[in-house]
């Protein structure tokens, strides 16, 4: 079987009992087991199936981000801390899946809880990107990126805080979906920054995307902040066709941005022009508070991390240190021992952005700023349908290459964290390649719950391109 | 503006309930000054009125008493002891 098979034709497949579903599992798992000594993409491969045996995604493997909460697994966030966590839940996003009938068969890789872009941070060790093993994949959700790419599953849910399916889809040449804030349930996912995290699929192209969307998104009474969305299959609209009259805005301030590589701006201007000879209108807008984007990241997010990872304390679940005389000693002692370099560095700016003397400076101001931000983008999609921008300025880093320079690499996710701050959606998908042979993507973000129109165009894209076609050498 | 000292750096680890190695004073003083100059372009933006379009509505659930599985819980924690989760030394002697 051709390892790299969309789940839409593999599904035919299945229906047409061509290969059966444990087939399918043991295919899969085997280039696993033979593959990721290279990569490190995945922690772990289970052996059983709790799914049921029908449903729109019946016996279609995948591997869940192992900050994904999976009855009875270990799911350790890519932390230390968690090393022993056995999940007693899953998570609705695991539910849901097995609802569909997808075999859930591992756990992928991934940067310490959330925390990075480039799949270096875990503390299982780096995750290598199929497409040349010196390179990152991007991150945070680098093991479903490296996965999805090799062709070791079919596909993968990552999960973005400011960037974090969009990053790995860009530099292993997938489609990866950050979806309106409220789409998935966070119910049983391990929380970064609470008002910001949003689960979201990787795969090859983007009807396979809607289809396992379609799967995911929706209200949860577990989740307070989903939002009430009727169960809809987000592939029926995919014809191939750009809607008429399609309106798409190119952010100035995004194109004049300092330190975009020439070779992701000809991505850019590739994709632009195809989109052109396909029917659509472009023009340049503006959203002047887009600059803002970054440092409203920096804040928000360390801000809720550092809230939300002082519950690891060694005292209900998780790895304690033992050595131990008193509680306080514990908490230090469990801490220190747990947390690596990049989850203490964030600790610590979230918790001095929110400290007595500067909360109003940073924290409060930057909640307002977000508002403006939001308001901007609001005005914009009032005169266009969608935007168009790079995803990621620069092309995937060596191995090692930016690890003492945490604000260079931060600032790699210019483009990712804007549309996380306004709780609206993107698309990422290939859109070509450097002269060195990584890839290169770009992406379309639309208003909130654009997410219809956000895959019929850019499967209308793919069905004129072969980009999303190209697979990494070495894993046939 | 941003001047981030090693005695801050020390005061947000204790609030934080993290020890800080010594070689991780230094650098962790020098790049959270980086960071902390990169946001001050955040201290000069004017704060304008925004009319938001806030859709948000409070979500309750039904008031009802739900049975969790204790055990289960328990069967993760690193100590236990008849149903209580067993914690070093709280107060010290003096």
């Amino acid at each position: 079987m051709n390892p790299f098979i969309t789940i839409k034709e593999l599904k035919l497949k299945l229906e047409r009992k061509e290969i059966s579903a444990a087939e399918v599992r043991a295919f899969y798992t085997d280039r696993i087991k033979k593959f990721n000594p290279d990569l490190n993409a995945v922690l772990e491969i289970f052996e059983s199936n709790e799914s049921t045996e029908t449903g729109p995604l019946a016996g279609i493997p995948g591997l869940l981000k192992d900050n994904i909460c999976q009855k009875g697994h270990i799911t350790s966030a890519g932390s230390k801390i968690l090393a022993n966590y056995q999940a007693p839940y899953s998570a609705t996003v695991t539910t849901r899946l097995q609802e569909a009938g997808a075999e859930l068969i591992g756990r992928a890789n991934m940067d310490e809880f959330a925390m990075g872009g480039s799949g270096e941070f875990s503390a299982y060790g780096p995750t290598k990107n199929p497409w040349d093993a010196q390179y990152i994949p991007g991150g945070s959700s680098s093991g479903p990126g490296a996965a999805v790419a090799a062709g070791l599953v079919p596909f993968a849910i990552g999960s973005e805080t400011g960037g974090s399916v969009r990053s790995p889809a860009t530099f292993c040449n997938l489609v990866g979906m950050r979806p309106t804030y409220g789409s998935i349930s966070r119910f049983g996912i391990v929380p970064f920054a609470s008002s910001l995290d949003q689960a979201g699929p990787l795969t090859r192209t983007v009807y396979d995307n809607a289809l396992v969307f379609s799967a995911l998104a929706g209200k949860d009474a577990n989740d307070s902040s989903t939002l009430q969305r009727e169960p809809k299959d987000y592939t029926a609209g995919l014809d191939g066709k750009l809607p008429k009259n399609l309106k798409i805005g190119i952010i100035r301030e995004a194109l004049e941005a300092e330190g975009i590589d020439p070779e992701v701006r000809n991505v850019f201007d590739n994709a632009v022009n195809q989109l052109k000879s396909m029917g659509a209108t472009i023009s340049v807008i503006d959203i002047p508070n887009l600059k803002y984007g970054i440092a409203l990241y920096f804040i928000i997010s360390r801000a809720e991390a550092a809230s939300n990872l002082y519950r690891y304390d060694g005292t209900l679940y998780g790895v304690r240190s033992k050595e131990a005389k008193t509680l306080v000693d514990m908490y230090l002692n469990t801490r220190e021992a747990g947390f690596g370099t990049e989850v203490k560095r964030r600790i610590l700016v979230g918790n001095y952005t929110l400290s007595a003397g500067h909360r109003d400076a940073y924290y409060d101001k930057a909640q307002q700023i977000r508002a403006m931000l939001r308001a901007e983008f609001e005005a914009v999609f009032a005169n266009v349908d969608l935007l168009i921008s790079p995803t990621c300025p620069i092309l995937p880093w060596k191995i090692n290459a930016l690890i003492d320079d945490p604000l260079a690499m931060w600032l790699s996710d210019y483009f990712l964290v804007s549309n996380c701050i306004t709780g609206t959606p993107a698309l990422a998908i290939p859109g070509g390649f450097a002269q060195n042979g990584l890839p290169i993507g770009f992406q379309f973000l639309g208003p909130s719950l654009s997410e219809e129109l956000l895959y019929k165009v850019a499967h209308a894209f793919q069905e004129n391109t072969d980009y999303h076609t190209k697979y990494p050498k070495g894993y046939e | 503006m941003a001047t981030f000292t090693k005695q801050e750096l020390l005061h947000i680890a204790t609030l934080s309930a993290l020890k800080l190695e010594e070689s991780e004073v230094a650098v962790f003083t020098e790049q959270i000054n980086t960071i902390l100059t990169y946001v001050d372009q955040l201290a000069p933006v004017v704060i304008k009125p925004v009319d938001q379009d806030i859709r948000n509505v409070n979500v309750f659930r039904d008031d009802v008493a739900v049975k969790k599985d204790r055990d289960a819980v328990q069967a993760i924690a690193p100590e236990v002891d008849e149903g209580y989760f067993v914690v070093p030394t709280i107060l010290e002697e003096k």
